[in-house]
């Protein structure tokens, strides 16, 4: 992993004067990936946050060569530009190297995008996909996604007298796309930068498609103030409501295990979104929301024990 | 459409930073203008960017029916309700000539219209910030800049404004009448002590006999071409900043943790060292200042607002 000091001496793939919200940790994250490859890359760009803010004509911020595309389809165009150089490398009429970056929200990735992510990952391409997951539609005004979290409120899940935010959890997307069989999947957090940097270096030097969560805490839409940015991603990690893991061919490992787990409440009361949460009628939904992600912890304790024993018996029974 | 009925037409439009209310103030002159059997419109317009980014929002207020629902270009009011913006955004563009201009801020109407060059306009101001501070105990000045609005245009009486800024709050604040009460004294004091002066006749009459000189369609360059990366550096987003972090060299242990974090590359490096911000692209988030150690605490944050009191004091 390179030292910041040498991260400061690259050039910046994205420069300033785009329009992200104070505080928002979009451009970098994006950065940070990028600045993890070893060689020049090409950044496909599914519409959300990160294209609306960063292409506004006649600027754009980006320093790479950039391909916006529809909300669906990052992964299939991301696949597109990795045949292509392939291709076009068989026929001697290229002879650089990149690596192919696809960047979607968590609406062109655990919802629109799904498709074409999924029919990327069984491909098999060789490219990084970077799920941005700030858990919900931010940049069309707060509706709920695929990977709101449950009891959180959105614009389209209101939390009033019958609702109290969203009813239903958040889909397992690094388990649906673990299940493709990819070499590298992780889930990082900007507010753990080693971590993240190093979890990036290892999706570039994956021999095929690698996938990256990324939590993207939104002052706007969790409801927060711009400097408590990385304080937020950091309790969403401490409480492992955003446990950072890795699933390595199949092998399972936790990067970071806090010492003393924090109850989820602290995550939660520092956030508009789940004010709701707070109101004496409502008390018993932190305990179920502490319930299911004390259930995801544990089962996520249970497969990194599983698969490392697995790995365990692989290394030690003799090559057939 | 009668030459009669396009004159009954007033467009306004609002310029504020998203968050500052202007679109609610806007929506409650529109209700204020259905309440006295007007014809209304109200509608905001935000870029994808969004808390603290400079947005407008537009009226139509007409005592005919109308059938336009574009953006207003040619308004015959604008409202600022951040004084910040006259300085970054072409605020009058588009303003007919005599039209009102109404601005946020202490300074009296004769300076405004030296200072900021709106001479072909009328000028209102009233320090609506001031006001609501004293009265909300907050900085939303939408409120008083409506009693001023309603003062020198005269198209909506305060009265009206009074019942509607009652019944939109009544909802919400039931149970706190002290809210809805200081929400009236705001409107009113807006409405007192606005201070206007008329636009400056030999302005007014050269504007209008000046031509535009078009370009013809062979002389325009080609459109939708971007041809350099990193291009938006040029646009400064520093305007949207309400606080912004002081560095002092003599304290940096050059861990370059602020570079690290910094969302829009405001870290100034200069041979691998931070030597300063870039504050015309820092936002003010202040993550920097976060993440520079306890100890050695090179950067702190300190309120814009501050800052000017302590340059004037100078």
């Amino acid at each position: 992993m390179p030292s910041v000091k040498e991260l400061a001496q690259k050039p910046l793939p994205l420069v300033s004067g785009h329009r992200a919200c104070a505080g928002c940790p979009l451009p970098i994250a994006a950065r940070w990936v990028m600045a993890s490859s070893d060689k020049p890359v090409v950044a496909c760009v599914a519409t959300g946050c990160l294209e609306v803010t960063t292409t506004i004509f006649p600027y754009t911020t980006w320093n790479v060569p950039y391909i916006h595309v529809a909300f669906e389809n990052a992964a299939a165009v991301a696949s597109g530009v990795e045949a292509a150089l392939r291709a076009l490398k068989k026929r001697g009429r290229y002879d650089g190297d990149v690596n192919v970056i696809a960047f979607a929200g968590d609406g062109g990735t655990y919802d629109i995008g799904l498709q074409a992510l999924s029919g990327a990952l069984e491909r098999g391409h060789k490219f990084v996909f970077v799920c941005l997951d700030n858990q919900a539609y931010m940049n069309t005004g707060i509706q709920r996604s695929g990977a709101t979290p449950r009891y959180a409120h959105t614009t389209t899940s209101p939390a009033g007298d019958v609702l109290a935010g969203k009813p239903q959890g958040r889909k397992n997307i690094m388990e649906i796309v673990a299940a493709h069989g990819i070499p590298y999947a992780a889930q990082a957090s900007p507010s753990h930068w080693k971590d993240f940097l190093l979890k990036a270096e290892k999706a570039f030097k994956a021999n095929g498609p690698a996938f990256l969560n990324v939590l993207i805490a939104c002052n706007l839409g969790w409801g927060f103030e711009p400097i408590e940015t990385l304080e937020i991603s950091r309790l969403a990690v401490e409480t492992c409501f955003w446990p950072l893991y890795e699933i390595e061919n199949g092998v399972y490992r936790i990067t970071y295990k806090p010492r003393h787990k924090l109850p989820i409440e602290e995550f939660l009361k520092r956030q508009r979104r789940f004010a709701h949460l707070f109101r004496p009628e409502n008390r018993h939904l932190i305990e179920a929301i502490q319930a299911e992600i004390d259930a995801q912890w544990e089962d996520l304790l249970r497969k990194e024990a599983m698969t490392a024993k697995k790995e365990e018996a692989k290394a030690a029974a003799p090559p057939s | 459409m009668s030459a009669n009925a396009q004159r009954t037409l007033i467009e306004v439009r609002w310029h504020a930073r998203a968050g500052q209310g202007a679109k609610t103030a806007a929506n409650i002159l529109a209700q204020a203008a259905l309440r006295e059997g007007k014809y209304a419109q109200s509608f905001p317009e935000f870029g994808p960017e969004r808390r603290g980014a400079p947005m407008q929002a537009f009226n139509r207020l007409s005592d005919q029916p109308f059938y336009m629902h574009s953006s207003i270009t040619e308004p015959d009011i604008v409202i600022v309700v951040d004084p910040h913006l006259m300085d970054t955004i072409p605020v009058t563009e588009g303003l007919k000539p005599n039209g009102w201009i109404i601005i946020n801020t202490p300074l009296p109407p004769e300076e405004a219209q030296e200072r900021w060059e709106l001479k072909p306009y009328r000028v209102a101001t009233v320090d609506a910030s001031g006001i609501a501070r004293e009265t909300l105990r907050q900085d939303i000045p939408n409120v008083p800049l409506l009693g001023a609005f309603a003062r020198v245009t005269g198209l909506i009486s305060l009265e009206t404004l009074q019942k509607d800024t009652a019944q939109r709050l009544e909802k919400r604040y039931r149970d706190r009448p002290q809210v809805i009460e200081a929400n009236l004294k705001a409107l009113e004091r807006g409405y007192n002590e606005v201070k206007w002066v008329e636009a400056k006749t030999a302005e007014l009459v050269a504007r209008e006999t000046a031509r535009i000189e078009a370009k013809g369609w062979r002389e325009l360059p080609i459109g939708g071409i971007i041809p350099e990366p990193g291009t938006s550096a040029m646009y400064r987003t520093g305007s949207w900043r309400l606080e912004r972090p002081i560095f002092d060299p003599q304290k940096c242990v050059q861990c370059l943790m602020c570079w690290l974090v910094c969302p829009d590359a405001a870290i100034i490096l200069e041979n691998g060292k931070v030597v300063g911000i870039d504050y015309d692209h820092c936002k003010g988030c202040g993550l920097c200042s976060l993440q520079c150690p306890p100890k050695a605490k090179a950067l702190t944050m300190v309120l814009e607002a501050e800052l000017e009191e302590v340059k004037a004091s100078r």
